[in-house]
């Protein structure tokens, strides 16, 4: 990498690191301007789904696990938030990371590619945010589970692993070759 | 201060901290669940009436009934009646009477009452649905919780300072029927509910309403 010119991160990627930015950004709006209203909606789409959170009739206990549901559904709108800041982040640097390797550019679009398609992977958060009042709590993760942190959560870190890999054997090779006179 | 204590000084304080900090934590009623509406003002009226403060104690009732109302939940009166259905019971109209004749004592009773009651009514819930399979055991803790708050926060709350032999000896009931509740054990469970049940009912006797479902 050389360090004095330093290389723009691809524009699509960068584009797509922006969009979920935006994304937490909208979120965390909805969740400080609309948490009553958010909650409100997540407990009466619960009590249609009685079975699901085995709610007994007994008004005190139900009014317990309804509120839990309340609780917990703004609460993984709050981690889509961080977690959609947090990644369009630490992306954003991989690409320029991978942007200013020594790779071929074919690789270099593989990486930049690969490392984007984890950007999806916050949206698991969302759904179960969204799926938990009707779902219950651990289907709604299992669903986020096979639609977003294994496909794009492993996606990522296994991107990253091979990041780390090209990077580390690309530094190894500049290091083994003589440095002309 | 000799200067000899100095080095003393730094450990007494923290063990003095942490005797502190352990007397808090063995004192105070820890609500396993979020406190219902209804059981926060029972426990209200509750001390009012204890500090000889009858008429804001009739008023706090009145609010819980418009609070409750505007909810969508049940009221004190509406909750009473639905139990004196269920166990036969004649709580709302003893609280009726109680209020008219601004009668504390009595209106007192009626909160145990009422509590022991919506406690039985967790408690009945609860070895239903140990005999159901399908019911997860997060359900089933909430029920638990829920009855043990009841009686932490009314007469643990209350009458753990007058009678705290009784108190313990209740508190350690509720501790096997929560392992009872863990291992799913409803043999055990019916066993012990029955066991708190008449135990709450001889050693509170003169505060619950007479005629009460053991």
């Amino acid at each position: 990498m050389n360090a004095g010119a330093l290389k723009a991160p691809p524009g699509l990627g960068a584009l797509a690191c922006l969009l979920l930015f935006g994304f937490g950004e909208l979120s965390g709006a909805l969740q400080g301007g609309y948490r009553e209203e958010i909650r409100q909606y997540a407990k009466a789409r619960a009590q249609a789904h009685p079975a699901v959170h085995q709610l007994t009739g007994v008004e005190d206990i139900d009014q317990v696990v309804l509120e839990r549901v309340a609780d917990r559904s703004p609460a993984r709108v709050h981690t889509f938030h961080l977690h959609s800041h947090g990644l369009g982040l630490v992306t954003i640097i991989l690409l320029t990371v991978v942007a200013n390797t020594g790779f071929s550019p074919k690789t270099r679009t593989a990486l930049s590619v690969w490392v984007s398609l984890g950007l999806l992977y916050p949206f698991g958060w969302l759904t179960i945010s969204i799926e938990l009042p009707t779902m219950g709590e651990a289907a709604a993760f299992r669903l986020a589970e096979q639609c977003f942190f294994i496909p794009f959560g492993g996606a990522y870190l296994l991107a990253v692993g091979a990041l780390i890999v090209l990077y580390a054997t690309d530094l190894l090779k500049q290091h083994r070759e003589p440095t002309p006179p | 201060m000799p200067p000899d204590c100095k080095p003393l000084m730094v450990p007494v304080l923290w063990v003095l901290l942490f005797v502190g900090l352990s007397a808090t934590a063995l004192d105070a009623h820890d609500m396993r669940q979020p406190i219902p509406i209804l059981l926060e003002r029972m426990y209200g009226v509750l001390l009012l009436l204890e500090r000889g403060k009858t008429d804001e104690a009739i008023y706090l009732i009145g609010t819980v009934e418009e609070l409750l109302q505007v909810k969508g939940l049940l009221g004190l009166t509406q909750t009473a009646a639905k139990l004196d259905q269920a166990y036969r019971t004649a709580v709302a109209e003893e609280l009726g009477v109680a209020i008219a004749a601004r009668d504390a004592a009595r209106l007192k009773s009626v909160i145990y009452s009422l509590t022991y009651l919506l406690m039985l009514e967790k408690l009945d819930l609860l070895a239903a649905m140990l005999a159901d399979g399908d019911v997860t055991p997060e359900s089933r803790k909430i029920v638990m919780d829920l009855a043990r708050d009841y009686f932490s926060h009314i007469f643990e709350g209350t009458l753990a300072r007058r009678t705290p032999a009784q108190v313990k000896a209740l508190e350690r009931i509720l501790d096997r029927m929560d392992n009872a509740v863990r291992l799913q054990a409803a043999d055990q469970f019916g066993q012990l509910k029955r066991q708190l049940s008449q135990t709450m009912l001889q050693h509170f006797g003169s505060h619950l309403l007479p005629g009460l479902p053991g």
